[in-house]
C-alpha cells in the first residue's frame, strides 16, 4: 500500500531532489508512464560550484570564443558545434538552459542531454540506461547522466581491469588459444597425410 | 510484510514435516549426543570431534533436508552453523533463513554495449559470497567483435586498460534456468528451484557427486575440492543458509542471485558494484520494473537458447 502510494506520488511529481521540489517542466509530460524516481543529488560534487561568485547576473559575453581561465579548455562533445552557452544559462551561470529555453538546475542536466540523445533519455527514464543505486524493491534512486559522463567529454576513459579469475590449485592456466576453425578430419589429414582408414 | 512471509514459511516447514515418521531413533541419538557432549565437555576433550562438541557432530550427521526441517530444527541448524564458523574461521557470523518473497520471480539482464570488462562484479561477488580462492561465480568473457561463439572467448584476459579495441565483454554466471538441467541431474534433490525462480543448493545435503556440474550447459557450478580457505577478517558476516554461508568441503556451489541480499530488497552485489550500470535486475512479475522494460523494448537474447533451459538471464545491446 505504501509502495503504491509512493508510486502515485512519484508519478504525479516525477522529479524530487532531496527535500527541494523542482518543477518538472517538460519532463513531466515526456514519459508520464515511466516509473517514478529520485535523483541522487550531485550539486555538492561539482568542481566549480556557485558560478555566480565570479559571473554576475547578465554580464556574460554571448560571443563564442576560446576561454582562457580556469574553465574546461576543450569541449570534446558534439563535433565542435557546442560552446558554453549551448547548455549553460548565460543570464545566470548557476543554472543550465535547455534547447527549449527553460532554465534548469545542474541536477536536471538529463533534460538537456535528451534533446540530442532522445533514445538514451527514454531508456534512462524507464531504467534501461543509467545506474540505479537503491535496492530493486524500494524507491528508485538513480544517477543523473553527468554522474558518469563528463558533459564536456562524455566518452568514459578506459581503465585497468580487476585481476583475472584464479585457476584451481595444482592446475595451470591454459593460454588463450581459439580452437582451430578447420574440421577435425582436415586437421588429421594435415598431420598424417590424406590416407585415412578405408581409403 | 517480511515477518508474515517468514512465519508463513515457518508454518510451511511445519506442514512439510512428515507426521508419521518415527523420530524416536533420531531423538535418541541426539539425546545420546548431548549427554556424551556434556561428559566430553566436562573432561575437555571436545577437540576430538573436529573441534565440534559431540552434540553438534551428531546433530550435523542427522541434519534434515532444508525443505524438510521444522522451524525449530532450522533454528538449531543456523545456530550450529554460526558456532562452526566461529570454531573454523575464528569469526562471528550471523546465519539466517531467507525464504523466497511472494509474488516475485527474479530476472537479470546485461547490456553488453555497456559492459567494459572491468571485472568489478567478479570481485564484489567474491567478497559478498565468501568465495574460496579458486572459485568465481562470474566470468567476464572477452570476445572478438562480431563473434558469438563461447568457445572463442578468453576469460583470463589481462590488459593494462579495458575495453580493448575490437573486443566486447560478456559476463556469464548462473543463468537461473526456468527448466534447470542441474536440478534434474541431482540424485538427492540437494538443488532445486525456489518459487522466486532462484536455483539454490542445500550445501549440507549435497553429496558431491558433481552430476549437476556436468548437466549444466553454462559451466556455472563449482566444486569445493578443499575446505574453503577464508581469512577471518575478509569473511562477510551477514550470511544465510541457502546462500553465502561458509561451505563445507566436497559440495557444489553456484551463483544464487545473492539471496541474502535480494530477498531483503537489496540489489545483488554484482549489480551494485557495476560502475557502468550494465546490469539490470528486478522482478519479472512487476510490469513497471526496469527488467520488464528491457525485455519488452530491447532486442534481448539468451545463451544456448536452443537447449530449452529457459534462462532467466538476458543480454541486450544499445544498438
Amino acid at each position: 500500500m505504501l509502495r503504491l502510494l509512493s508510486m502515485i506520488l512519484a508519478v504525479s511529481t516525477p522529479c524530487i531532489i532531496g527535500a527541494e521540489e523542482i518543477d518538472p517542466g517538460q519532463a513531466g509530460q515526456l514519459y508520464p508512464e515511466a516509473p517514478g524516481f529520485t535523483l541522487q543529488p550531485r550539486n555538492a560534487k561539482l568542481k566549480f560550484e556557485d558560478c555566480s561568485r565570479c559571473h554576475e547576473e547578465g554580464d556574460t559575453d554571448p560571443e563564442p570564443r576560446r576561454l582562457k581561465t580556469r574553465h574546461v579548455r576543450e569541449i570534446d562533445h558534439g563535433g565542435n558545434r557546442f560552446w558554453c552557452l549551448t547548455c549553460h544559462d548565460g543570464g545566470n551561470m548557476d543554472y543550465l538552459r535547455t534547447s527549449g529555453n527553460e532554465k534548469i538546475d545542474f541536477d536536471q542536466s538529463y533534460l538537456i542531454c535528451g534533446s540530442c540523445h532522445a533514445d538514451r533519455q527514454k531508456d534512462w527514464y524507464f531504467g534501461g540506461h543509467g545506474k540505479r543505486v537503491s535496492g530493486w524493491q524500494d524507491e528508485r534512486v538513480i544517477l543523473v547522466c553527468t554522474e558518469c559522463h563528463d558533459p564536456h567529454k562524455p566518452a568514459v576513459e578506459p581503465r585497468p581491469p580487476k585481476p583475472p579469475p584464479p585457476v584451481r590449485i595444482g592446475l595451470e592456466r591454459q593460454a588463450h588459444q581459439p580452437p582451430d576453425s578447420s574440421r577435425v578430419w582436415e586437421r588429421y589429414d594435415e598431420q598424417h597425410g590424406s590416407k585415412r582408414h578405408g581409403q | 510484510m517480511n515477518s508474515t512471509v517468514a512465519s508463513a514459511m515457518a508454518n510451511e516447514h511445519d506442514n512439510k514435516k512428515p507426521e508419521a515418521v518415527d523420530h524416536y531413533r533420531r531423538a535418541f541419538l541426539k539425546r545420546l549426543g548431548v549427554t556424551t557432549a556434556a561428559v566430553a565437555g566436562a573432561t575437555s576433550v571436545h577437540a576430538a570431534w573436529g573441534g565440534k562438541t559431540l552434540g553438534d557432530a551428531f546433530a550435523d550427521f542427522f541434519q534434515q533436508h532444508y525443505q524438510q526441517m521444522s522451524a525449530q530444527e532450522l533454528q538449531e541448524t543456523l545456530d550450529r552453523i554460526e558456532r562452526k564458523a566461529q570454531q573454523q574461521y575464528g569469526t562471528r557470523i550471523t546465519c539466517t533463513d531467507t525464504p523466497p518473497l511472494e509474488g516475485v520471480v527474479f530476472g537479470y539482464a546485461i547490456n553488453i554495449s555497456k559492459c567494459k570488462g572491468y571485472r568489478d562484479c567478479v570481485q564484489a561477488c567474491a567478497e559478498e559470497n565468501n568465495l574460496p580462492a579458486d572459485i568465481r561465480y562470474i566470468h567476464v568473457l572477452e570476445m572478438d567483435e562480431g563473434n558469438t561463439s563461447l568457445e572463442l572467448a578468453d576469460r583470463y584476459y589481462e590488459h593494462e586498460t579495458v575495453p580493448v579495441e575490437g573486443k566486447y565483454y560478456l559476463p556469464v554466471q548462473c543463468m537461473q534456468c526456468d527448466n534447470p538441467p542441474c536440478v534434474k541431474a541431482c540424485p538427492v534433490e540437494a538443488t532445486w528451484m525456489d518459487s522466486d525462480g532462484i536455483v539454490v543448493v542445500d550445501y549440507d545435503w549435497c553429496i558431491g557427486c558433481r552430476y549437476c556440474m556436468s548437466a549444466c550447459p553454462y559451466s556455472a557450478r563449482f566444486f569445493n575440492w578443499t575446505r574453503p580457505q577464508l581469512a577471518a577478517d575478509s569473511i562477510n558476516p551477514n550470511t544465510n543458509y541457502i546462500g553465502n554461508r561458509p561451505r563445507p568441503v566436497g559440495v557444489v556451489e553456484k551463483c544464487h542471485f545473492c539471496t541474502q541480499r535480494t530477498r531483503k530488497g537489496r540489489q545483488p552485489a554484482c549489480q551494485q558494484a557495476c560502475p557502468t550500470g550494465a546490469r539490470i535486475f528486478g522482478n519479472l512479475l512487476d510490469p513497471n520494473s526496469e527488467i520488464r522494460y528491457v525485455l519488452e523494448n530491447k532486442a534481448v537474447y539468451r545463451l544456448k537458447e536452443e537447449l530449452g533451459t529457459e534462462p532467466k538471464f538476458w543480454y541486450f545491446s544499445d544498438r
